[in-house]
């Protein structure tokens, strides 16, 4: 058996303490995912935060994010997400790493 | 302000705010300490009734100096005084509301209303609330998840019921005759604190006042004898759906229903655990 | 009226606390803001700090640095399928003072560095996020805001070290050249394990402890792998070229469940329980990914300064962050004292780092993330390697032993690497390793 598939997704996540800010700290333009033929952003997400929907745009979450990056990074459609920091004492709190 | 007005105050608690739990022993290591959301909704209630009231507002916790950390919170806010009661982190909650209440009751001016958290699974601070309420023989409304001031010494509070409903209260407090609110974390959250209030909160002194010098208790009424282990609710079932009775007793009594006939094994602990796991994950308990 | 202090250093990380730390024992008053609850709380590494450039700062940190292991055993590990060939080196001169590298949890360990900035004068505001730079007219550089009410403060200079999404830089212009290309992204597992199934496992004693880069083992994606020891937790993830992991389709974590699987790591890390899961982004492309560190009264140092040395046998950025934090603040001493933080005045930052090995490293190093993140390192390589090492260690009785030559062109062949691509990349690689 595959060990890193032992554990479900959900309870991967449960592992790490989210602070959750009031404020969204992602914002995504729709109307540009829409357009848009790879939504890498789906993918590369460590913490499986961008969903695609059956009309061809994108549902994403902010609550577990771990403000890494790596979603704007692969982003090739200029200003489809627009990524800062979450409010200061909110957000992930990593412990062990 | 002059020294002797009177005060709305916050008692806070310093808490393992989450805690890691081993899986195996159910030992429990606290991880973040800081105060729960009820305590934080608590002080920022405070801080409104202070200032739609102009009243200063008092934050007190009771504990050992780290708990220091949650008055500087507090302070940061806008709170204005701020005081520590020397004594036992784990000290119980009757001796730590007799130790509040008479740092509250000699505090000059007097408190107005103490806002608190309520009971809440993030370890709020349980039945200090109530126990409050009796030391300062003052009004208790508790379990509150909103709060709108009035007139000084006025206010209207929601509270939560069963099944949904609501119920308003309209409280009155005065110096002398306080009003103890425990509020639940809802509604509000503290506010953010400014940068030059988190500066100068860094230095704002701590009065710190020395608790009851003998932990003896009062005889408690109440005793835990023996804690059982968790055991998940019974789940409601729809009844079964037949149109003759004894159809529908048969399903709920399992008559003529498929079923296995209890079996005992004996087998070495691995085989019965993998017989155990392959028996959880036909009946569709593992999947 | 904005709070003035005269050096405010964003991010209380290695880079922000050296900094400040620096700063502050100079006399100057410091202003050390940290985004997270406490310092380190939004950090993650690769597990293993090199400390040496502590000692100047810090003397005899080693007795009070929270620590998990020594580590005593280096192994540099190339993973094909099925296959692994491993250097393992032990040193046990590494486990007593002065020691060399520690693996430590960030969270302690920032939170450490943090306090001994404040031990030393720096005021530490936590849960504080800088939103922008305060800027004239002009373009200089004389504070932040943050996202506190009345959260501006002024100061002479800003040490930017807000980590490798740096929004401060890149708001100052710093970095024209910004690229995705020059990111990898970091992912992590941090298994539990009782401390006695981690020595038997690593052959490691009391404190000790172990670490592993992995080159190959990330199934395609360019990138490497990595597994170390903490007192009882062990850490395996993955580090992978964001643009590649784009390109492959893959999800994270699958990559590092194959290579939880492999047969090499599967016994370091089997019956552990998941006890967190992370990810950062690491600026991983060296001299070619670094922003300018110098601006009108603004310097940037640590991860946004781009100082992170990924050269395959080499995985560090702690040591260069605290380096760069400590010179980025010898610089604004030097320049607030001369009563010039210009560009021109702070200029000495960047000579500074030049003539250590902050710089140094970086430039020697140059060409060595292009290689590593090559396509031909990433699973060539590591196939002719363990093929090679397959047929020189398979007895193939009655055949006789083709010797080294043909087993090397076999190797080759089989692995689809070229001569002179080999000749190529060794060039390459003796001129930056050698």
């Amino acid at each position: 058996m595959n060990p890193g598939s032992d554990i479900g997704f959900e309870d991967r996540m449960a592992t790490v303490e989210f602070r959750v800010a009031d404020r969204p700290h992602i914002t995504v333009d729709r109307e540009v995912c829409r357009s848009c033929t790879t939504k890498a952003c789906v993918h590369v997400c460590p913490a499986g935060l961008f969903v695609p929907t059956a009309d061809g745009g994108i549902l994403f979450n902010y609550e577990q994010c771990f403000e890494c990056g790596t979603c704007y990074m692969v982003c090739n459609e200029a200003g489809a997400i627009t990524w800062s920091y979450p409010e200061g004492g909110q957000g992930v709190v990593m412990r062990r790493s | 302000m002059t020294e002797a007005s009177p005060f709305v105050a916050a008692a806070l608690k310093h808490v393992a705010v989450r805690a890691r739990v081993d899986p195996l022993t159910g030992e429990e290591s606290p991880e973040t300490w800081g105060a729960s959301d009820a305590d934080l909704a608590a002080l920022e209630w405070a801080l409104r009734l202070g200032e739609r009231w102009s009243m200063p507002v008092l934050a007190i916790t009771v504990g050992p100096s780290p708990a220091e950390t949650v008055l500087g919170t507090a302070a940061a806010a806008g709170a204005s005084h701020l005081v520590r009661v020397e004594m036992a982190g784990d000290a119980p909650s009757r001796s730590v509301a007799t130790a509040l209440a008479a740092a509250l009751a000699a505090y000059p001016g007097g408190p107005v209303v103490v806002c608190c958290g309520d009971a809440s699974p993030d370890r709020g601070s349980g039945s200090v609330p109530a126990f409050l309420a009796h030391e300062l023989g003052a009004t208790g409304a508790l379990g509150l998840v909103g709060i709108e001031p009035g007139e000084r010494g006025v206010l209207a509070a929601t509270r939560r019921l069963d099944r949904g409903r609501r119920e308003r209260l309209r409280v009155t407090a005065l110096a002398g005759a306080p009003a103890v609110l425990s509020v639940e974390a809802a509604g509000v959250r503290l506010r953010r604190a400014a940068l030059p209030a988190v500066l100068a909160a860094r230095d704002a002194p701590v009065e710190v006042i020395p608790g009851p010098a003998s932990r003896s208790e009062p005889e408690a009424r109440v005793r835990t004898v023996r804690r059982g282990p968790y055991r998940p609710r019974a789940k409601v079932l729809p009844a079964p759906a037949a149109a003759d009775p004894r159809a529908r007793i048969r399903a709920l009594a399992g008559g003529r229903a498929e079923r296995r006939t209890p079996q005992a094994l004996a087998l070495d602990p691995e085989q019965a655990a993998d017989h155990l796991l392959a028996y959880l994950r036909e009946t569709g308990y593992l999947s | 009226m904005a709070e003035r202090f005269d050096v405010v250093v964003v991010g209380a990380g290695p880079a922000g606390s050296a900094a400040a730390l620096v700063a502050a024992r100079s006399g100057l008053s410091v202003l050390l803001l940290e985004r997270g609850p406490f310092p380190g709380a939004k950090n993650m590494f690769g597990g293993v700090v090199y400390c040496r450039i502590l000692d100047t700062l810090v003397p005899n940190w080693w007795t009070e640095a929270p620590v998990q292991r020594w580590v005593t055993r280096r192994q540099t590990m190339v993973l094909a399928d099925g296959q692994a060939l491993t250097v393992d080196f032990r040193n046990q001169n590494w486990g007593s003072e002065p020691y060399n590298g520690a693996t430590a949890y960030r969270a302690e360990f920032d939170a450490w560095l943090a306090s001994k900035a404040e031990e030393a004068g720096a005021t530490l505001v936590c849960s504080t996020t800088a939103t922008g730079l305060l800027t004239s007219e002009s373009g200089r550089v004389h504070g932040v805001r943050t996202d506190r009410p009345d959260g501006e403060v002024e100061a002479s200079v800003v040490i930017a070290c807000d980590g490798v999404n740096s929004f401060l830089a890149k708001e100052a212009g710093l970095y024209p050249n910004w690229s995705a290309d020059h990111y990898t992204v970091g992912v992590k597992e941090v298994l539990a394990l009782p401390s006695a199934a981690i020595e038997e496992r690593c052959g490691l004693g009391g404190d000790e402890g172990m670490d592993i880069e992995i080159l190959g083992g990330t199934g395609g994606v360019p990138g490497g792998g990595f597994f170390y020891t903490n007192r009882d937790t062990v850490a395996v993830g993955v580090v992978l070229s964001v643009a590649g992991l784009r390109d492959s389709g893959r999800r994270p974590e699958e990559i590092i469940a194959d290579l939880k699987a492999h047969p090499a790591i599967a016994p370091l890390v089997r019956g552990g329980e998941l006890v967190e899961f992370t990810a950062h982004t690491i600026p991983e492309a060296g001299l070619a990914g670094m922003p300018r560190t110098v601006g009108d009264g603004i310097l940037v140092a640590g991860d946004a300064a781009h100082l992170c040395l990924a050269a395959g046998i080499w995985l560090e950025g702690v040591n260069f962050a605290i380096g760069s934090g400590a010179f980025a603040a010898e610089t604004a001493v030097e320049a607030i004292r001369a009563g010039d933080t210009s560009a021109r005045g702070l200029a000495g930052y960047r000579r500074r780092m030049a003539n250590s090995f902050v710089l140094a490293d970086h430039k020697k190093l140059r060409h060595a993330p292009h290689l590593i993140l090559g396509e031909r390192a990433q699973t060539r390589y590591p196939r002719l390697i363990c093929q090679l090492a397959e047929q020189v260690f398979t007895i193939t009785n009655p055949d006789p032993k083709l010797g080294v030559r043909r087993w090397a062109r076999r190797a080759m062949r089989d692995s689809g690497v070229r001569l002179h691509e080999l000749a190529k990349d060794a060039w390459t690689g003796w001129r930056s390793f050698g």
